[in-house]
């Protein structure tokens, strides 16, 4: 009997929890390999993270002690209302308005038609497909600024100056890189959900509303972040098309801190960047609301299927 | 509020926002209206609220409304081209030398001579006298056809902070108004510090590049006796270069300093340059007179004063620069605009600058509120003023820089021969007539 038991017990298979106890207390040691990796990974956050704890800091001076040296990382006096002072100078919260209706609408014009054109070239046979995919592709590599002269006249001839159309418009005729991604993304969705759908009677638009939106969720979440953080950060394209204050956008307002050719003072600098660090909050809380999907996406684009 | 709710309500925010921002100025924004102009300006922030309150009283006074937009110095160039392709530029708008000359030229620009010489109609209601500029500043308005592409506002002096604790400190006296160029090469030597060979202060930084350049040069050569870059001082229509002896003793002399570490040369950015000086860390500083509003903002511990560009056997020559209001051809209202120019030149730099001094105004009666801000800087504003003064009233002037559409490509031309030159210490006779000959074939072949 007992025996019986003690080979029973043998067999179980090993339970899949976490070791507890002394397991837990028995130190790891650390390899050379892992303080390199440490050691790196910290020289990176530092690399990446001084910028912007530096920006904090002339955020919270005052103009003698940006300009003191050797410079100080703690301001000797904090002052805390730049960040109402410096906003107030560009009027930033009517310049935030308007930046996020542009922002969010050449968001969805941008994901929606590269997702759509992607779902197009992967899953619709149709003759020249692959001539467009090619095409889309190739126009990744055109420099912007080559095509905004064209762009500029078509927007002038069409009478559209001062108007947020020329920064929202484009965004509805697809992102070639977008597109270009949805459909290696598309490509590694099994062709046998389609093959099913269809057979219970669904049409491609209710394919991809009903089962490639939901499975293809980490892409355009990962294609949200890019284009509103484009769109956020676009300043070429305000500057050219707007010309009444009351319609610019927050970075023309931030550029306004620069002043202007050889005008003479230098720039508020503590000003410029406390309203900087509130121009950056949206975007990054944006990323750090879709990150996992972010990094899902990325990590996906590998991915086939037949 | 449940969430459809909330989605009607964003969706009609959105909607509104986009109503807005999507409404349009039409085809042309040159302005109609009789009694409106729109001013563009790349002025700070604080600028513009002194222009708008200045410009709430001319309101007031004529009638004329003045809508005073700022736009980013940033890619400046590009927004006023992206306006001409688009005929919307404003009816006045910042403009530089440069920029005037090349759009001028183009016949992008309204010709401002009827108006500067009081024959058009209303022209001389508006008190702006044309005599009362400083000499030379007009001329660089002036296009090679006789028009008058724009209307001269801040001009800009050059000159050499110093450090006054520095150079008594070393036993050097004190640059004044009549120094010569010899005296400062020397006093730039006196100042360096050097350990083990190794330059570790040096005497002169540059934070703008003019000595550096061949218009700069050319001061050394004129003030020297010597002859200018172009018979056309203000280098507007330039036909020949000339390399005379005595620039190329200039600039022999400048690439001896460079070389031994006294001046800093072109490839110098001057990032921390105004930083030092204020910290006591940099005895003489080459530069333009806006400077000294950062020195007075920060208030150093160190006394110090500015030394205008050094005389030469010959007197003294002082720079023709300055930036100006331009206006588009096709100008709806030329009378109200030219009324609003003068009222800028004559009233708003007095008013605004008296609070936040940049930049004396070319339009000399113009600049007393400068100068009345410089008055409350004790010594060192003083100093600052003397020498804008003088500079200023100097007629003496050359242009700090080429203007004509082919000196666009002549800045690849310094960079490969001139540049070198200085820095290395190289046959200087030979750059200098290398950088005249090839500029040369550059304007025979425009």
């Amino acid at each position: 009997m007992t025996s019986a038991v003690t080979t029973d017990a043998a067999r179980r298979p090993a339970p899949l929890t976490m070791p507890t106890g002394p397991a837990l207390q028995r130190k790891v040691p650390l390899s050379v390999s892992r303080i390199a990796w440490y050691a790196l990974c910290t020289l990176l956050s530092v690399t990446m993270l001084t910028p912007l704890l530096w920006m904090l800091s002339i955020a919270l001076k005052t103009n003698g002690d940006i300009i003191s040296l050797p410079p100080q990382f703690f301001p000797s006096t904090f002052t805390w209302r730049n960040f109402v002072d410096g906003p107030r100078e560009v009027h930033f919260y009517r310049l935030l308005g308007n930046t996020f209706v542009i922002a969010l609408i050449s968001t969805f014009g941008a994901v929606a038609s590269s997702m759509l054109a992607g779902y197009a070239i992967a899953r619709i046979d149709f003759k020249g497909n692959r001539a467009l995919f090619y095409l889309f592709t190739f126009s990744i590599f055109v420099p912007g600024i080559v095509t905004l002269i064209p762009i500029q006249r078509l927007f002038f001839s069409a009478n559209a100056i001062d108007t947020w159309y020329p920064l929202i418009l484009p965004s509805f005729f697809g992102n070639p890189l977008f597109i270009f991604l949805a459909r290696q993304f598309f490509l590694s969705v099994p062709r046998s959900i389609d093959d099913s759908a269809m057979i219970d009677g669904a049409g491609h638009w209710r394919i991809f509303t009903r089962l490639m939106l939901p499975l293809t969720k980490p892409l355009w979440m990962t294609m949200t972040i890019l284009a509103f953080q484009a769109s956020w950060n676009d300043f070429l394209n305000p500057l050219v098309y707007l010309n009444s204050p009351s319609k610019y956008t927050l970075s023309l307002g931030m550029a306004s801190f620069l002043g202007g050719l050889n005008s003479g003072a230098s720039p508020e600098y503590n000003y410029y960047m406390a309203s900087n660090l509130l121009f950056m909050i949206p975007p990054l809380m944006l990323f750090f609301l879709a990150q996992r999907h972010f990094m899902m996406g990325l990590g996906a684009l590998g991915m086939t299927s037949k | 509020m449940n969430s459809s709710r909330k989605k009607l309500i964003a969706g009609i925010a959105i909607s509104a926002g986009v109503l807005a921002g999507c409404g349009g100025q039409g085809a042309s924004t040159q302005h109609k209206d009789a009694h409106s102009v729109r001013l563009v300006s790349w002025g700070t922030n604080e600028q513009i609220k002194l222009f708008r309150a200045s410009l709430a009283k001319f309101t007031k006074k004529t009638g004329i409304a003045v809508q005073v937009i700022q736009e980013p110095g940033t890619n400046y160039a590009q927004k006023i081209n992206a306006q001409i392709l688009s005929k919307s530029l404003p009816d006045i708008f910042w403009c530089q030398n440069s920029m005037a000359q090349d759009l001028g030229r183009q016949g992008k620009l309204f010709n401002w001579s009827d108006y500067a010489s009081g024959k058009a109609s209303g022209a001389t209601d508006a008190g702006l006298d044309i005599t009362k500029f400083s000499p030379g500043a007009v001329d660089t308005y002036r296009t090679p056809d006789g028009g008058l592409a724009g209307i001269p506002n801040e001009a800009n002096t050059y000159g050499v902070f110093y450090n006054i604790d520095a150079f008594r400190t070393a036993g050097v006296p004190l640059p004044t108004a009549d120094w010569t160029w010899d005296q400062m090469f020397a006093d730039a030597k006196a100042l360096t510090i050097k350990h083990n060979g190794k330059v570790t202060r040096t005497g002169m930084q540059q934070v703008w590049g003019l000595l550096n350049s061949p218009p700069g040069m050319a001061f050394y050569s004129v003030s020297n006796g010597g002859a200018p870059l172009a018979k056309q001082k203000s280098l507007v229509g330039v036909t020949s270069l000339q390399a005379d002896p005595k620039l190329v003793e200039g600039t022999q002399k400048l690439a001896t300093a460079i070389k031994a570490g006294y001046i800093t040369g072109p490839d110098f950015t001057g990032a921390n340059t105004e930083g030092q000086f204020i910290n006591g860390q940099v005895p003489m500083v080459f530069g333009g007179q806006w400077i000294s509003s950062d020195f007075f903002a920060a208030k150093p511990k160190m006394s110090w004063g500015y030394a205008p560009l050094p005389h030469g056997t010959a007197g003294q020559v002082a720079p023709a620069e300055a930036n100006g209001f331009c206006s588009p051809k096709d100008l709806a209202n030329p009378t109200d605009t030219w009324k609003v120019i003068a009222w800028m030149d004559v009233h708003a730099f007095n008013d605004a600058y008296s609070q936040d001094p940049i930049a004396p105004i070319a339009y000399l009666p113009g600049s007393q509120g400068y100068f009345q801000a410089l008055d409350r800087d004790g010594s060192a504003g003083k100093s600052v003023a003397d020498t804008v003064r003088a500079e200023l009233a100097n007629p003496n002037k050359l242009g700090t820089t080429l203007l004509d559409p082919w000196s666009s490509k002549s800045g690849n031309i310094t960079t490969a021969t001139w540049n070198p030159a200085l820095q290395h210490d190289k046959n200087i006779d030979a750059a200098v007539h290398s950088w005249i000959s090839k500029n040369q074939a550059l304007i025979d072949g425009h």
